[in-house]
């Protein structure tokens, strides 16, 4: 099958195109919702339940619910939005499930045990105490959350910027740009970037349901 | 935890802002790092799963039609198609339709026509179909929900979404219980052919020419061959002699004669089924008997429920997953799965 539809942008008029390219069976359309929203889905829960196995299978069925469920998107609220808080009723139902079965539920599992094949890679060992170390891996746990909550490109453009160090040529020829675009595309995904971690930091709603971060302070206190 | 902490939870994004944003926003990622890939194999399973539920949802919709909205639009485009689809079906017959989709493909090298198959791919009236020798089962969800696998070393056409021509090997036809009663299913061969009544059953011609051999694991089907009509019942298995005269034996529904029909068996679903329906499906793929230990632990059965995924195992390995996390205990014997209270013997 030919790809019919093709991103343009994103926010909820581009999300809507998705959802009626997907209904009308676009093949490109499927491969830009897994490809676009899978990897944040998983992330998400995997920081929660920090397990590979369960943070894929609770993935699996958060996309599929919200397939059988996209003839009634609306777009009242962002396909994102819905996805991250289907995934958090799916990892409440898991936790749920493990508490009546008796089997201990870890407190804010944003990391695993690094020992355990299936967790997440736990921050890597310094010099720093063990408040230093745990707000440091808040502060990471937060970067990822806010980046995963930018639309797609938004959140690879900021990553190969900052963190591979890849000049803007090279960005705006990965996103098919050109220059000057990528570069405002830069600075939106920037401030969106930024607007995202202030209110994750300050604990307003960011939409997924995940924990405010003082509300995690407030738990240990 | 006081609120002398927060500063450092914020150190380089304080309310006012920052005053260099690049190089905040830099700092901040670095210190992060990358984040955390999906596993390739993990992200596979996701979108396969993914595809299947998304092919279910766009099959089963109805085609969408605008002439609420545009009838003006719709009416003039209706009549600029009419002129070229009224000479395309006369020359054509009309549009292929879609009658399956792909459901369970893995490293099957199918065929349709020249054209790889993919995973959730349409399957079209007419279609011909061809497992490559080397290659693994490959299984259809029919669009009444009917299963329909094919043998490594097969070929099929597709002649209508009620009727299958096999030219050689195995395919393997699972109508369940659940599928309504409608026109009978035939797989019709160079020998005769097949009709089912609602059943599992096999066609093979081992190779181009080879005698007819149909086995029955559930229902009855009827045979319709030169030599006349047979009809043959779970447990048996038909063979026509190279004198035209065929021939039943008994077969066991659950030996590993039929290991490749597993292998090309969907997923069984397991979030959200009850733990009696899990393994009637599963004893049902395997041609097994379920015997319980008693009406009451059946019927106890049906009100547990489910949680996590069976995906990749066969039915004995998904039965003994999913009763380790139970009370209770199993043996299969013979083609039966005793299921009863743990220590209690089943």
């Amino acid at each position: 099958m030919t790809a019919a539809w093709r991103k343009k942008g994103s926010g909820p008029r581009a999300e809507k195109a998705l959802v009626r390219a997907l209904l009308a069976g676009d093949e490109a359309a499927f491969d830009t919702l897994v490809e676009e929203y899978v990897p944040p889905i998983y992330r998400y829960a995997l920081r929660r339940t920090g397990d590979r196995e369960t943070a894929r299978d609770l993935t699996q069925t958060t996309i599929c619910k919200v397939i059988a469920k996209l003839p009634g998107f609306r777009g009242e609220a962002g396909l994102g939005t819905w996805l991250f808080a289907c995934c958090r009723n799916e990892i409440a139902m898991h936790f749920r499930r493990r508490s009546s079965a008796g089997i201990e539920v870890p407190w804010a599992p944003t990391e695993a045990r690094g020992d355990e094949p299936s967790g997440v890679p736990m921050v890597p060992c310094s010099a720093d105490g063990p408040e230093e170390s745990f707000l440091r891996g808040e502060r990471t746990a937060l970067v990822h959350q806010a980046l995963d909550q930018l639309p797609g490109h938004y959140g690879r453009a900021l990553e190969w910027k900052y963190i591979e160090g890849l000049p803007v040529r090279e960005i705006a020829r990965r996103l098919e740009l050109g220059e000057k675009a990528a570069e405002s595309l830069l600075t939106r995904a920037r401030e969106a970037f930024r607007g995202g971690y202030r209110r994750l930091v300050d604990g307003a709603p960011d939409g997924s349901g995940h924990a405010p971060a003082a509300a995690l302070l407030r738990t240990t206190s | 935890m006081t609120d002398s902490r927060s500063p450092d939870r914020r150190p380089l994004l304080g309310p006012e802002g920052p005053a260099d944003p690049d190089r905040e926003v830099r700092e901040l990622l670095r210190s992060a790092g990358p984040r955390l890939e999906m596993r390739p194999e993990d992200l596979d399973i996701v979108k396969r799963a993914a595809r299947g539920e998304w092919r279910r949802l766009v099959d089963e919709r109805p085609p969408k039609r605008g002439w609420s909205r545009r009838p003006l639009l719709a009416a003039a485009a209706a009549a600029v198609a009419a002129v070229g689809l009224a000479w395309w079906l006369l020359a054509a017959g009309g549009p292929p339709e879609s009658v399956a989709v792909v459901e369970v493909l893995d490293g099957s090298g199918a065929l349709a026509g020249s054209d790889p198959l993919e995973l959730g791919d349409p399957v079209l009236d007419g279609a011909s179909i061809a497992v490559p020798v080397g290659g693994r089962p490959l299984g259809l969800r029919w669009r009444d929900g009917r299963s329909v696998r094919l043998a490594p070393g097969s070929r099929m056409t597709v002649a209508s979404p009620w009727r299958l021509e096999l030219t050689v090997g195995s395919l393997y036809v699972d109508t369940p219980p659940s599928v309504a009663p409608g026109r009978p299913f035939t797989v019709a061969t160079p020998a005769g052919l097949v009709v089912e009544r609602g059943t599992q059953f096999e066609v093979n011609l081992a190779t181009v020419g080879a005698p007819l051999r149909v086995r029955v694991r559930e229902g009855v089907v009827e045979v319709d061959t030169a030599g006349g009509d047979v009809a043959v019942t779970a447990g048996q298995q038909w063979v026509l002699g190279p004198d035209g005269e065929g021939s039943i034996e008994s077969v066991d529904p659950w030996d590993d004669s039929w290991s490749w029909v597993l292998r090309a068996a969907p997923t069984p679903t397991v979030e959200g089924s009850d733990l009696a329906s899990f393994l009637e499906e599963e004893c049902r793929e395997a041609g097994w008997r379920l015997v319980w230990e008693s009406a009451e632990l059946a019927a106890e059965a049906a009100t547990v429920e489910l949680h996590g995924s069976v995906d990749g195992m066969t039915p004995d390995q998904a039965v003994a997953v999913i009763l380790a996390g139970s009370r209770l205990d199993y043996r299969l014997e013979e083609g039966r799965l005793f299921v009863g209270n743990a220590g209690a013997g089943p």
